[in-house]
């Protein structure tokens, strides 16, 4: 489906033919470059720049020196700590799970379904991910909420859990249905690509369902469950709005931390230095997903 | 491609797979379906309906600021379709068209705002708009939403720069056209699916985006997911449940949309 493929490095070959005098294409790449530097890279390098400042204990106004003072806050406080914890711990757990759902279901897209049903079974997946955030997890409170939808609907089974809402469990599912459709993706494109004739091949030589899985089928769909995991993990743990209206109020995560300071705490550079702490996890995701990904099997 | 997939019956294996599937699709699906579903619900509660009312609907008619809030995310959204579409087409041409050291670099920037967390984003700016002394609101809101659209715009007119053949350009070159002419009366026709299609995927993401509006609102302006977010924090309605039924169903008819806008390119360049 074009709306997820990634321009790869493709061109190169047409491009390197390409005759002199054109539309000056760089001086088109201008306005947009501008547009980024102004208004992304440069604010984030003034959140790393206030990342260093202090906020005087006395007269609450902002000190412009140079201090690792933040850091240190957050390496020493048990609480940043553990909010750091829990939210990688919450983010591995969706991940998980979302994993165990995206799989199956990209492999049956990808490798079971008919070719020419790709296009309608991909554009099922994406309907829901297109349909807004905020109300899909306003939907959510209603279904998982005690009297909500899912006790009206299955109430009478005994032992269902009710009363999810403001549980883990609800952040827990809430995050699978928001970013599901991003893992299911790349997976997809990497069963679509499996060559059938290997499993073949390994069953024909007497080797288990079991074992051909492991050793042929999931090897080769490495990369796109490489890159389902890192695209489903990193807007899981940089998340605010699903653990604040779907979890309790002890269970925040470093989001909800952060946007804490630029409201009820208004205390800016914390929630600088912790920005840029969540932001270098984020970078650490981004370059397993180069490392172990190839990019260009996924989306070409 | 599967060059089995048309074996005659299906193993159990593939038949569990199906129904796995199947079920990972109502998962999907569920959360849009109780909406609906309740929005017509005559008791304004979270169950199973009993009945059918439009009243839902007729409240929302007569609810200010939701109206308000529906306008204003809608002219914002109009206005980054266009913006982003336009800025996502000159960067998918130079980028398509250049070779310079550190393009890499260039190309890897622009989805820059797809990979920082919302969050964070969101923070730079208010930070930056406060350095900058420029007034939280409408304007900031606008820019915002231009920034991570764009990405998307991008990777959507950029697919339809790699689809069509180079050599038509040359020839208008060769023919005597212009730059200017080439580029309005050859490329652009080519490209257009794509930049509509990215017009309306901006459209679709600036309409439902709420991370960075949170941020750079200010208190002055409220697009439709500010309102719905207070609402459902702090006074529950039924009301919620109507807008968000006209939400779901305009954003997948604009889906469909630009769908059908990617089968037009496609057409176009294998016409080409």
């Amino acid at each position: 489906m074009a709306t997820t493929s990634l321009p790869v490095e493709r061109e190169t070959s047409r491009t390197a033919k390409a005759p002199r005098r054109r539309l000056g294409g760089g001086l088109m790449l201008l306005p947009p470059l501008a547009l980024l530097f102004i208004f992304l890279v440069l604010p984030l390098i003034l959140v790393l720049v206030y990342s260093f400042y202090t906020l005087n204990p006395i007269t609450g106004l902002m000190q412009q020196d140079f201090s690792l003072q933040n850091y240190k806050d957050i390496v020493n406080s048990s609480l940043y700590l553990k909010i750091f914890w829990r939210t990688f711990q919450i983010a591995i757990v969706a991940t998980a799970v979302a994993l165990l759902l995206a799989y199956p279901m990209g492999y049956a897209i990808g490798a079971v379904a008919p070719p020419r049903l790709h296009g309608l079974l991909l554009l099922l997946v994406i309907i829901p991910f297109w349909t807004s955030y905020i109300v899909r997890t306003y939907a959510w409170i209603g279904i998982l909420q005690s009297h909500g939808f899912l006790d009206s609907l299955l109430g009478w089974v005994p032992g269902l859990p009710t009363e999810l809402l403001y549980t883990r469990t609800a952040v827990i599912i809430g995050f699978v249905h928001v970013y599901l459709p991003i893992m299911i993706l790349p997976i997809f494109a990497s069963a679509r690509n499996l060559d059938r004739r290997l499993i073949e091949a390994a069953q024909d030589l007497g080797a288990s369902p079991w074992r051909t899985f492991w050793r042929v089928t999931f090897p080769l769909t490495l990369p796109g469950i490489v890159a389902g995991i890192v695209l489903f993990f990193i807007p899981t743990f940089g998340s605010f709005v699903t653990p604040q209206l779907l979890g309790g109020t002890g269970d925040l995560m470093v989001g909800n931390v952060i946007a804490d300071q630029f409201g009820e705490a208004f205390n800016w550079p914390f929630g600088a230095a912790l920005s840029i702490v969540m932001t270098i996890v984020v970078i650490i995701g981004m370059a397993i997903f180069f490392k172990f990904a190839d990019v260009d099997a996924i989306y070409g | 491609m599967a060059s089995s997939a048309h074996r005659s019956g299906l193993s159990l294996g593939d038949r569990l797979l199906r129904i796995y599937a199947g079920l990972v699709y109502l998962f999907l699906f569920a959360p849009i379906i109780v909406v609906v579903i309740s929005s017509f619900n005559p008791s304004g509660r979270w169950n199973v309906p009993h009945g059918f009312t439009m009243r839902w609907y007729a409240d929302l008619m007569k609810d200010d600021e939701i109206l308000h809030a529906l306008r204003t995310s809608l002219t914002i959204a109009v206005l980054v379709a266009i913006i982003s579409s336009l800025l996502g087409l000159l960067a998918a041409y130079g980028l398509s068209r250049t070779r310079f050291p550190g393009r890499g670099l260039v190309q890897a920037l622009f989805y820059l705002p797809m990979l920082v967390p919302g969050v964070v984003c969101g923070i730079a700016l208010v930070i930056w708009f406060n350095k900058l002394g420029i007034a939280t609101g409408f304007l900031t809101i606008l820019i915002a939403h231009v920034l991570v659209t764009l990405p998307f715009t991008l990777t959507l007119i950029m697919t339809s720069f790699y689809g069509f053949d180079r050599r038509l350009e040359e020839a208008a070159h060769d023919l005597g056209a212009n730059d200017w002419n080439t580029f309005w009366k050859v490329t652009f026709p080519l490209v257009l699916p794509g930049v509509i299609g990215g017009a309306l995927i901006a459209f679709t993401l600036s309409f439902d985006e709420f991370v960075l509006t949170f941020f750079v609102a200010g208190g002055g302006v409220k697009t439709l997911p500010l309102v719905i977010y207070s609402r459902i924090r702090y006074l529950l309605s039924p009301v919620i449940n109507a807008i968000a039924t006209v939400v779901i169903v305009f954003s997948i008819a604009l889906l469909l949309l630009s769908q059908v806008a990617q089968v037009i390119r496609a057409r176009k360049a294998e016409a080409a």
